[in-house]
């Protein structure tokens, strides 16, 4: 369709051509997409064992610690398990994926008190409830990609929305709306999170319902500026003499050269949405615990700068992460300024 | 799918009377409406099937202006406006589209009518389909047969606007404007930003689709010889009022009213024993002009009696707006 | 490549454009825009310099200040002489007290060669800060405004560009390319953006001002009756070169290239009694994309074919000269 046309095919090209971006975009989205697949990577629940001849799936099944000697139908603690003497003997394997740590688990049994520094089974350490370091960074990151990306989803939708209709019809419509938009956006958007998040729980859903109904305003006011531009320009009045409806203008004639800021700004919705999360989370304002976050290992790295590889673990994930967002950003930048040459 | 129409010879497509169209100019503190611009102050032209019709002025006279209202893009505020003899104000909107439908108009930009996101087949089809001039499965044969009446190549069809030139996308426009079946389409400066070897193409493209297909067209442009070229009749408008009209070649050559005179002499030609002659002072703007006759501080012929707003005075086929219309050759 | 003797007097070109050949650098390859591009400016005269978009002609008037085209602009070859002078040879210094000072340039659009938010008058002063001078500054000023016909001095030097119409800013313009009383005047495009009453006054302010300082003056244009009514030479570029250069009144009475000869077909006029004009079919086309031999080739409508061989320099008899195999 249209919105592949060869203009933008240029515009894609560009973006390839600056090395840094298209690697930093190749390298987040590997990282990504890998993170999506935490359960498979990074568990201790193996993907194939044998216990007394018997193979079994933990990783795609559910076991009772019954099967396995114990006394209750609750789910097998595989990481006893893999501790204990049924295999420390060559009689029964597991196969365990390459990051053997669950996420929640503590493991209390090490020696000296937890944070525990890294080792060879805990590559960063634990934290101060002696949980994996990495387990939890890896999850938290998955956590935070989706709830970013999630966030700038619902909040370009509601930026286009409104400030496309603010530009297109103007008037007193652009007037009142703006005027609502102004108080909107004079609340202070911590307390409404901390508010509803008290009175509500303060779980994943909740806090991107929330936020999304602060992150739209910056976009909107991008939108409401091109379709304000686009709307003037001569085949939309074209469009307009010919008779076609408003909507049809809205949709096929200016919304599809309206999208610019949307892309170039996409990357660092991104990147406030990781800030956003981040930073309620080691407020203790955000996702509830025990689920894995990197703003809740900032603050337990605060708290225990004696044991300096919680936080430079975090600080070096979250740093990549933004420059690599950052990287993206100004490769798309770059790639839509109309004032480059395309040949 | 023949554009032909027929109509009596005699009844106008479209004509108008004592048009006005004004912009309210808002100065102080709260934005009051102060005074109005009359950028088209009284105007009256009608154009005949089959007639090209050209419009002339120097910038700021009000001839964009008056093809925009024409077209619907700005409101008319006093004044008549017939269509085929019935009128078009005041209707109601069914009969509205219909009236916008069968008028079209061409911009002078070529670079910002096209939507650089359609396809040329896109740019074409939608009006088409929207406004049921033919099915969905016709419009692929049809749009190929507007594109060759244009003399493009049906295989540009799948192409982006920014691929054409200047010249290639009036022609896409035109083919658009000719897809709706239009009675008159209005041309405003559609050649003024294309080199002069283009110009004459569509010049060329646009007498010959009035040959084929019984076109009318307004021609609205500042180029006087250009206007020769192309157009039966003319009208010269200043600051917002038409002061001169009659067929082309005798207002041109033999002109009634001082200030087409003084058009016709600035304009340089190809003959050097006639250099061009400078018209003195500068445009009155809208907020400032004279009372009465609103050239009479340019005029060489000016008198007394200037001070009155002249009426139209008809002659045969021409008519002027002045108390002092030149009626022997310069 | 010889220049053609434009006078059989004791004019010597002021300034000399030899086989000007400008192009830009592009990574892979150099995409030339101009080529063999040769014409003189005499003292007190108008040389015209006409063609279509994208044939050169603003490249060329640029590059005669020196400035090449951004990003990547480069002198393939030949040079420009002032005075006898190569200014490709002379350093930034030499080159940037040439500009303004001896050759002067002024613009199409009056709005957009004025800052909006400075007055009029300070633009004007602000000449004076690249080039130190030695007379009332002031008083200079006003003589110039009197000389293009601006008598209100005070209002006009205390207005803003957007107060004053497009006719006087051009004025105003032109004076300020006067302020330094420069020996050779760059006008492109000068009047078409402005309406034709205003153009036949500027035309003619350029003309008075072209013989009573014996200026040269190189105007720029698309207009041929322009050049037929004003220009002393004319020289006809296509697709990056000049293919017919001659004295006005020979070229008009008998114009020898087949695009002069379409050119001229094909611009309406008033004074003729047919009133008829005649299209070049096709394009110009791109830089890069040139046909062979004849750039012209293809819309020709004499080509034959021996027009796949670069066409040769032809002599007229006053000097002109014009590139044709026929």
């Amino acid at each position: 369709m249209a919105v592949f046309s060869s203009l933008t095919r240029d515009r894609f090209s560009r973006f390839k051509k600056i090395k840094r971006a298209w690697y930093s975009l190749i390298l987040l989205s590997v990282l990504f997409g890998l993170s999506l697949i935490s359960e498979l990577l990074c568990n201790d629940r193996p993907y194939i064992m044998s216990y007394h001849g018997k193979l079994y799936f933990p990783m795609f099944q559910f076991y009772t610690e019954k099967e396995f000697g114990g006394k209750y139908l609750t789910e097998a603690d595989y990481t006893n398990l893999r501790n204990s003497e049924a295999f420390s003997g060559g009689e029964n394997w597991m196969v365990l994926p390459p990051a053997p740590h669950n996420p929640m688990h503590s493991y209390i049994d090490l020696e000296g008190a937890p944070p525990h520094p890294p080792s060879r089974d805990h590559w960063l350490g634990t934290d101060s409830s002696a949980r994996d370091v990495f387990a939890r960074l890896l999850y938290g990151f998955r956590i935070c990609m989706l709830f970013s990306l999630i966030l700038a989803a619902i909040s370009t939708f509601l930026g286009v929305i409104i400030g496309g209709v603010q530009g297109y019809f103007g008037g007193i419509i652009d007037i009142a709306m703006q005027r609502l938009i102004e108080i909107w956006s004079s609340l202070p958007f911590l307390y409404v999170v901390i508010l509803v998040g008290t009175i509500y729980s303060r779980d994943f859903i909740i806090l991107i319902l929330v936020l999304s109904l602060f992150q739209w305003i910056g976009l909107s006011y991008y939108m409401r500026g091109e379709f304000f531009k686009i709307r003037n320009l001569n085949y939309v009045k074209v469009a307009k003499t010919m008779g076609m409806s408003n909507r049809h203008i809205l949709f096929r004639q200016i919304l599809p050269n309206g999208l610019t800021p949307v892309i170039t700004l996409l990357p660092f919705q991104i990147i406030g949405g990781i800030g956003a999360l981040t930073a309620l989370d080691f407020l203790g304002f955000g996702l509830q615990p025990p689920t894995p976050s990197w703003g809740e290992l900032l603050s337990q790295g605060l708290n225990n700068l004696f044991a300096p590889w919680l936080a430079i673990s975090t600080v070096v994930c979250l740093f990549t992460t933004l420059l690599l967002a950052t990287f993206i950003g100004e490769g798309v930048r770059e790639a839509f300024d109309p004032r480059a040459s395309s040949n | 799918m023949s554009l032909l129409k027929e109509n009596p010879p005699e009844e106008p497509i479209i004509e108008v009377r004592d048009l006005e169209t004004w912009f309210p100019v808002k100065t102080g503190l709260l934005g009051r409406t102060n005074y109005h611009i009359k950028a088209v102050d009284q105007v009256s032209l009608q154009v005949k099937p089959g007639e090209i019709v050209a419009l002339v002025g120097e910038s700021g006279c009000g001839k964009s202006t008056l093809g925009n209202s024409l077209a619907g893009l700005l409101p008319i505020r006093g004044g008549e406006l017939y269509f085929r003899g019935k009128s078009a104000l005041n209707q109601n909107r069914l009969q509205r589209e219909i009236f916008q439908n069968k008028v079209q108009v061409i911009f002078q930009d070529p670079y910002s009518c096209l939507n650089p996101k359609h396809t040329v087949f896109e740019i074409l089809s939608f009006p088409l389909i929207y406004h049921k001039i033919c099915s969905p499965t016709e419009v692929r044969d049809y749009i190929s047969h507007l594109l060759e009446q244009v003399g493009m190549s049906n295989e540009y069809m799948n192409r982006y606007p920014h691929a054409f030139s200047g010249g290639q996308r009036q022609r896409i426009s035109i083919a658009r404007a000719l897809g709706m079946k239009p009675d008159l389409i209005i041309c405003d400066e559609i050649v003024s930003s294309l080199d002069v070897s283009i110009q004459a193409q569509i010049v060329e493209l646009l007498l010959e689709l009035r040959n084929k297909l019984g076109l009318s067209l307004l021609f609205i442009a500042h180029d006087l010889s250009l206007v020769r070229t192309v157009s039966d009749r003319l009208y010269v408008m200043y600051l917002g009022k038409i002061v001169e009209s009659g067929n082309t070649d005798d207002v041109l050559m033999n002109p009634h009213h001082p200030y087409t005179q003084a058009l016709v002499q600035a304009v340089p030609t190809l003959d050097r024993s006639h250099p061009p002659i400078p018209l003195d002072g500068e445009v009155p703007s809208f907020t400032n002009m004279p009372i009465g006759c609103s050239f009479q501080n340019r005029c060489p012929h000016r008198s007394d009696k200037c001070i009155e707003l002249p009426g139209i005075s008809r002659s045969g086929s021409r008519e002027i707006r002045c108390f002092h219309p030149l009626t022997e050759k310069t | 490549m010889e220049t053609p003797k434009q006078s059989k007097g004791a004019d010597t070109p002021l300034l000399q454009v030899l086989d000007l050949s400008i192009g830009i650098k592009k990574p892979n390859l150099t995409v030339q825009l101009t080529e063999g591009v040769s014409f003189e400016l005499s003292a007190g005269k108008i040389h015209g310099l006409i063609g279509e978009s994208g044939c050169g002609k603003s490249i060329s008037s640029l590059a005669i200040m020196g400035m090449l085209p951004e990003p990547g602009g480069t002198l393939i070859a030949g040079s420009v002489r002032f005075k006898g002078e190569n200014i490709y040879q002379m350093d930034e210094l030499a080159l940037n007290s040439l500009r303004g000072d001896k050759i002067s340039m002024i613009f199409q659009e009056p709005f957009a060669a004025m800052n909006p938010l400075v007055r009029v008058g300070d633009q004007m002063l602000e000449i004076f800060e690249y080039h130190s001078v030695d007379f009332d500054r002031h008083q200079k000023i006003r003589n110039l405004l009197d000389e293009v016909g601006l008598s209100d001095h005070r209002r006009i030097l205390k207005s803003y560009p957007h107060e004053l119409s497009g006719g006087m800013l051009q004025r105003i313009i032109i004076a300020m390319a006067l302020l330094l009383d420069p020996e050779v005047l760059i006008a492109d495009e000068p009047t078409t953006a402005l309406d034709v009453t205003v153009q036949a006054q500027i035309m003619s302010l350029i003309v008075q001002l072209c013989k009573e300082r014996k200026m040269s003056v190189l105007l720029i244009s698309h207009n041929i009756s322009l050049m037929a009514q004003y220009a002393d030479f004319i020289s006809v570029m296509y697709a990056g070169q000049i293919v017919e250069s001659n004295e006005i009144k020979a070229f008009l009475s008998r114009p020898s290239h087949p695009y002069s000869r379409g050119l001229m077909g094909a611009v309406p006029s008033l004074d003729r009694e047919n009133k008829k004009i005649i299209s070049i079919p096709g394009q110009v086309p791109e830089p890069g994309n040139y046909p062979q031999g004849c750039r012209f080739n293809g819309r020709c409508v004499d080509a034959t074919e021996q027009c796949l061989n670069e066409p040769p320099n032809k002599n007229l008899e006053n000097g002109g000269r014009y590139r044709c195999h026929y």
